[in-house]
């Protein structure tokens, strides 16, 4: 078989096997097979909703009224919270942080020998200077706010106030030891110059 | 017995019935030319139907919103192409030599190019060349051999111009012959 045979073989051959490749035709009946079909899924999907639809009402009463229950029985308690916190705090707490006699009635060995935290420097160097006493008015936020930083431990107080002591430093205070600089060897032609 | 083709779906599905009565219209219409395209990217008459069936499920789903298909039998088209591209199997290959050599024989001696083209072996030859084209080329082949499909229609499916189409088909056939053609001269040149 020659190129030119070979080549017009291949052609004919190709379109004649196409036509044959694309002749499927599917078993009689297809259209009716499909109709049933979409008939059973039909009443397949008929049948789930109704069968499901009671449960799915049930489901969805019972959340409703979980939520409205709930919903009620947290409204007091929230009430409550909030009436709580609107309330003043406690005179003994006031008078326990900003009196400076209470101030030093406070078991020293909350602190390590020499450390005082600077918060309560603060509130004794402004109570010593009268600008602050038990009889002073504080509002429920200021109040709240000292409530807290009685709260945070001691650890947490020292390691602020060290840091600020390192912030605080001055460049004079810097000792840098000499350096001293080994004589640089420079090449013939560059001492020339 | 046949039953009375408006009345299946109207009894089974209790809703508006012009709307069943369009889909089951829909379904006489269109099942043979969506069941080619699912054979041709299947190659299996079972698969196919199985793909025709869940297509016009899914247009069922649809069927109150048909009126708004602007191109009913591209849009068919599209999802019994995506339907079978998500359940084709990788073809079983087969040796091709082997299918090349008894295309020749069959040529040797004396048979029809109509009877070699129409021979099993020829047909698994053709598979695995189709097969083994570029992607878009072998997507573009499968349409246009599905159903009598326009270019303007596989363009439709596939989202591209009708001229990439052509263009798509062109090549694909150009490497098509190229390849039989080498195989048949393979063997020949012995």
């Amino acid at each position: 078989m020659r190129d030119e045979e070979r080549d017009r073989f291949a052609d004919e051959l190709l379109d004649a096997a196409l036509d044959r490749y694309r002749a499927a035709q599917p078993r009689s009946g297809l259209e009716e097979r499909i109709l049933a079909n979409l008939r059973e899924n039909a009443q397949l999907a008929a049948w789930f909703w109704w069968k499901w639809l009671p449960v799915i009402v049930s489901v969805a009463v019972i959340t409703a009224t979980a939520t409205i229950y709930l919903a009620r029985r947290l409204a007091p308690a929230q009430t409550a919270l909030i009436a709580s916190l609107d309330a003043e705090p406690e005179d003994i707490e006031l008078e326990a942080i900003v009196n400076p006699e209470r101030q030093a009635a406070l078991p020293q060995s909350r602190f390590p020998d020499g450390v005082q935290p600077a918060v309560s420097k603060v509130v004794a160097s402004r109570s010593a200077q009268g600008g602050l006493s038990a009889s002073t008015s504080l509002s429920r936020r200021e109040a709240l706010l000292l409530r807290s930083i009685k709260a945070i431990p001691e650890q947490m107080l020292v390691a602020v106030q060290s840091r600020q002591a390192i912030e605080e430093l001055r460049i004079e205070d810097l000792q840098v030891p000499g350096v001293k600089v080994e004589e640089m060897v420079i090449g013939a032609a560059e001492r020339d110059k | 017995m046949n039953l009375p083709g408006q009345a299946i779906l109207s009894r089974a599905i209790p809703i508006d019935g012009a709307t069943d009565d369009e889909l089951e219209s829909i379904v006489r219409q269109h099942a043979r030319f969506v069941y080619q395209i699912a054979y041709m990217v299947l190659r299996n008459h079972h698969d196919a139907e199985d793909a025709a069936q869940e297509t016009f499920i899914r247009v069922m789903r649809y069927r109150n919103r048909l009126s708004e298909v602007r191109d009913q039998r591209a849009w068919l088209a599209r999802i019994a192409w995506r339907i079978a591209l998500d359940r084709r199997k990788p073809a079983t290959e087969i040796p091709l030599n082997e299918a090349a050599e008894a295309v020749l024989k069959l040529y040797s001696e004396g048979a029809e190019i109509e009877q070699i083209a129409s021979d099993k072996q020829m047909m698994a030859l053709l598979e695995q060349m189709i097969d083994s084209l570029p992607g878009k080329m072998r997507e573009a082949v499968w349409l246009s051999l599905s159903g009598d499909m326009s270019l303007a229609e596989i363009g439709k499916v596939l989202r591209i111009p009708e001229s990439s189409v052509r263009t798509r088909l062109f090549r694909a056939r150009k490497m098509l012959r190229q390849k039989l053609s080498s195989l048949l001269g393979g063997k020949h040149a012995r």
